[in-house]
C-alpha cells in the first residue's frame, strides 16, 4: 500500500514536472544551431591550420601579442543567441560568440577593473595538471589564450591569479611572476623584500585557504618583485579584501585575548602603515571574520570552518559598517557559504551553498528556486565579483555589483 | 534564386524537426533532468541538442528514431560535463555539499519529492526518474542506461525503499523492503 502512495506521488510529480516546464521559441534553437555550424567551422578552420603548421615546420599557434589582438575564436556577423537566467531579482547573461575554450576547467579568474581580466585553466590526469591562461581587455567578450611561465603543476598545488594594478595579475607559488605589458616577469619569492607601505596601484595579499591559515601579508607591485608588508596588522590575518574600499585597506581574522578568541577585522587608512581593529563578540572557538565592502559599507562576516573537503563555511554573523560607523549586526546570523559574502545594494547579502542564497529582511537565507544555475562559490577581485563553477562544469561569471551577471566567454 | 529542390528539402527537414521538437521538449527535458538533477542544465542540454540536430544538413529526416537519437546526444552532452566537473572537484579539492544547513522554504519548481530524488543515489535516481516521471518503460530504460532489464527491475525496487525513507511519513522499514 506504500509502495502504492509512493507510486502515486511520482505521477503527481511527473504532471507538475512536465506542466513547470516552458517550451522556449524555436528561434531559440535556430540561433543555437547557427552557433553550432559556426563552432564546426572553426573546428575545420583549426585543424586545418594545424596541420599546415605540422608541414610547416611546427609553427607555434600561441600569439602573445597585446590584449588588444584579435579574439582566438573568430567573432560571426549574426546576431548571437544570449541565455538568459534570472530569479529572486538577479540576472545572469549566458554566453555570446566569439568563445574561447580552454582545455580543461577555469579554477582562477580575476579582473584587475572592468575591462581587464585574466583566467587560469588546468586539464589535470591524476595529478598532474596542464595549465593554460587567457586575458580580456573587454571585461570578458572576448578572450586571447596567452602563454605561461610554466605549463604543469601538481593538482593539490596549483598556482593562482591576484589581479591588481591598470591591467597586471601575479602568479603564485614556484614560478611566480607577474604579467605586465603582455608579458611574463619573474617574481623572485625566496626573500621578499619588506616594504612599509602598499603603493597605489598595488594589492596586500595572502595566500587563499579554505580554513583560517595566518601568515605574513604581501605586497604585489607593478613592475617590482612581491614583497611583505612590514607592519603586521594587530589581529591575525586569515583574510584580505582584494581591493581598498574608499582608499582603506581592510582584513579579517581573530585576536587571541584574556577572554579567548574573538572574531575581528583591522583597517589601514594609510595603505598598510597603521592598523585599527575591530573585535566581535565571540562565536566558536575557531572563528574567524572575513571582510566584503560596497561603496563606503563594511560587512564583516564572522565565520568558521564547516567541511575542509569542501571549503563550506559556517556564517555565525554579520556585522555592517555604514560610511565609516561603527559595526552593528545586519541580516543573518546563521547559515552556510563558500567563498565570500556578496553584499547588494538593496541590503541583502548574496552567498553560494550549493545554489544562491539570498537574505531577507526576516534574516534568514532562502534559495533562488527560478531558473539560477548551480554556482560553486562567490569571490572578490579588484575589477569584480566572480563567481565560479557554474553548471558544475566550470563555468565563470562576473558582476559588478553582484546582481548582474555576465557569464564569461571562456571556459 | 526562387529557391530550388534543395530549398524546399531543407525546409521540410526543418518542419519535421518542429514537430518533433514541439512534441518531445518536455518529455527529453524530464528525462534529462534524470541525469542532471537540475532543471535549467537539463534544458540547456536538450535545447543544444535539438541545435546540434538543426545544424545538421538533413536535421532529423534522415535517423530512425529522432527522440532517441536526440536522447542519446542530450546524455552525452550532461555526461561530457559530468567529466569536466569531477576533474574541477580534483583540483578545487571540494565536492557538492550534501547538506544545506540554511533555512529554505520549499519552492514552487522543488517539491520534497524532488528535493528526495536529487539525494538519491545516482543509480537509484536515473531509474526512478527515467521510469516513473519520463514515464519510459522498463526495457527502454534498460536500453538508455545500457544494463539488463532486470537490473532496472531491481534498481526500481531499491530507488523506491531509498526514496521512501527519505520522505516524511514514510516509516523507516519501508526503506529496507526489496533491498
Amino acid at each position: 500500500m506504500r509502495d502504492l502512495d509512493l507510486e502515486r506521488r511520482l505521477v503527481g510529480e511527473r504532471t507538475d514536472l512536465l506542466g513547470s516546464i516552458k517550451v522556449p521559441e524555436l528561434g531559440v534553437i535556430h540561433t543555437r544551431a547557427r552557433a553550432v555550424k559556426r563552432r564546426r567551422r572553426v573546428a575545420s578552420a583549426a585543424a586545418a591550420l594545424a596541420l599546415l603548421g605540422t608541414v610547416g615546420g611546427g609553427v607555434g599557434i600561441l600569439r602573445s601579442g597585446p590584449a588588444t589582438a584579435p579574439p582566438d575564436m573568430a567573432a560571426s556577423g549574426t546576431p548571437p543567441f544570449q541565455s538568459v537566467y534570472r530569479g529572486s531579482g538577479l540576472t545572469m547573461w549566458g554566453l555570446t560568440d566569439p568563445r574561447l575554450d580552454l582545455p580543461g576547467h577555469l579554477y582562477s579568474v580575476e579582473f584587475a577593473d572592468a575591462e581587464q581580466g585574466f583566467a587560469i585553466a588546468a586539464e589535470c590526469r591524476g595529478d598532474a595538471c596542464e595549465l593554460s591562461f587567457a586575458v580580456t581587455a573587454d571585461g570578458g567578450r572576448t578572450w586571447n589564450k596567452r602563454p605561461l611561465p610554466i605549463d604543469r603543476a601538481p593538482a593539490r598545488s596549483l598556482p593562482v591569479l591576484v589581479a591588481f594594478g591598470a591591467g597586471h595579475v601575479g602568479l603564485t607559488g614556484d614560478a611566480a611572476s607577474i604579467w605586465s605589458d603582455g608579458h611574463w616577469v619573474s617574481s623572485d619569492t625566496a626573500s621578499p623584500q619588506s616594504v612599509t607601505f602598499v603603493p597605489t596601484g598595488g594589492r596586500l595579499w595572502m595566500p587563499p585557504s579554505d580554513a583560517c591559515a595566518t601568515g605574513p601579508l604581501y605586497v604585489w607591485r607593478t613592475g617590482r618583485p612581491l614583497a611583505t608588508l612590514a607592519t603586521k596588522p594587530p589581529i591575525e590575518v586569515c583574510r584580505v579584501m582584494s581591493a581598498p574600499s574608499g582608499g582603506a585597506w581592510w582584513v579579517g581574522g581573530y585576536v587571541n585575548g584574556a577572554a579567548g578568541r574573538r572574531p575581528a577585522v583591522a583597517v589601514s587608512r594609510d595603505a598598510g602603515v597603521t592598523w585599527q581593529k575591530f573585535e566581535f563578540g565571540a562565536a566558536t572557538g575557531d572563528a574567524w571574520a572575513q571582510v566584503s565592502s560596497l561603496g563606503s559599507d563594511v560587512y564583516a562576516s564572522v565565520v568558521s570552518l564547516r567541511d575542509a573537503d569542501t571549503g563550506m563555511l559556517r556564517l555565525h554573523a554579520v556585522y555592517r559598517s555604514a560610511a565609516g560607523g561603527p559595526f552593528r549586526p545586519h541580516g543573518p546570523n546563521d547559515g552556510t557559504l563558500v567563498g565570500e559574502v556578496v553584499p547588494l545594494l538593496d541590503g541583502s547579502l548574496l552567498v553560494a551553498s550549493d545554489g544562491w542564497y539570498l537574505s531577507t529582511r526576516g534574516g534568514r537565507f532562502v534559495r533562488d528556486t527560478e531558473s539560477l544555475p548551480y554556482v560553486g562559490r562567490f569571490a572578490r577581485t579588484p575589477g569584480g565579483w566572480v563567481a565560479l563553477d557554474l553548471f558544475r562544469t566550470g563555468y565563470a561569471a562576473v558582476s559588478r555589483d553582484g546582481t548582474t551577471w555576465h557569464k564569461l566567454n571562456v571556459y | 534564386m526562387g529557391g530550388g529542390p534543395r530549398t524546399a528539402a531543407r525546409a521540410a527537414a526543418e518542419q519535421a524537426l518542429a514537430e518533433v521538437y514541439h512534441a518531445s521538449y518536455r518529455r527529453l527535458v524530464t528525462q534529462l533532468y534524470a541525469f542532471t538533477t537540475d532543471m535549467t542544465e537539463a534544458q540547456d542540454v536538450v535545447q543544444e541538442a535539438f541545435a546540434r540536430a538543426l545544424a545538421r544538413p538533413q536535421a532529423l529526416k534522415d535517423i530512425d528514431a529522432p527522440e532517441a537519437w536526440l536522447r542519446t546526444v542530450a546524455v552525452n552532452l550532461v555526461r561530457r560535463r559530468w567529466r569536466r566537473r569531477q576533474i574541477l572537484t580534483t583540483i578545487m579539492r571540494k565536492e557538492r555539499p550534501v547538506q544545506q544547513l540554511v533555512a529554505e522554504a520549499p519552492g514552487p519548481e522543488r517539491s520534497d519529492l524532488r528535493d528526495a530524488m536529487a539525494a538519491l543515489p545516482r543509480v537509484f535516481r536515473e531509474v526512478i526518474v527515467l521510469h516513473y516521471l519520463a514515464d519510459l518503460p522498463v526495457d527502454e530504460v534498460a536500453g538508455i542506461l545500457d544494463v539488463p532489464v532486470g537490473t532496472v527491475k531491481s534498481r526500481l525496487s531499491r530507488g523506491r525503499a531509498a526514496l521512501a525513507a527519505r520522505l516524511d511519513g514514510y516509516p523507516t522499514e519501508v526503506a529496507h523492503a526489496g533491498s
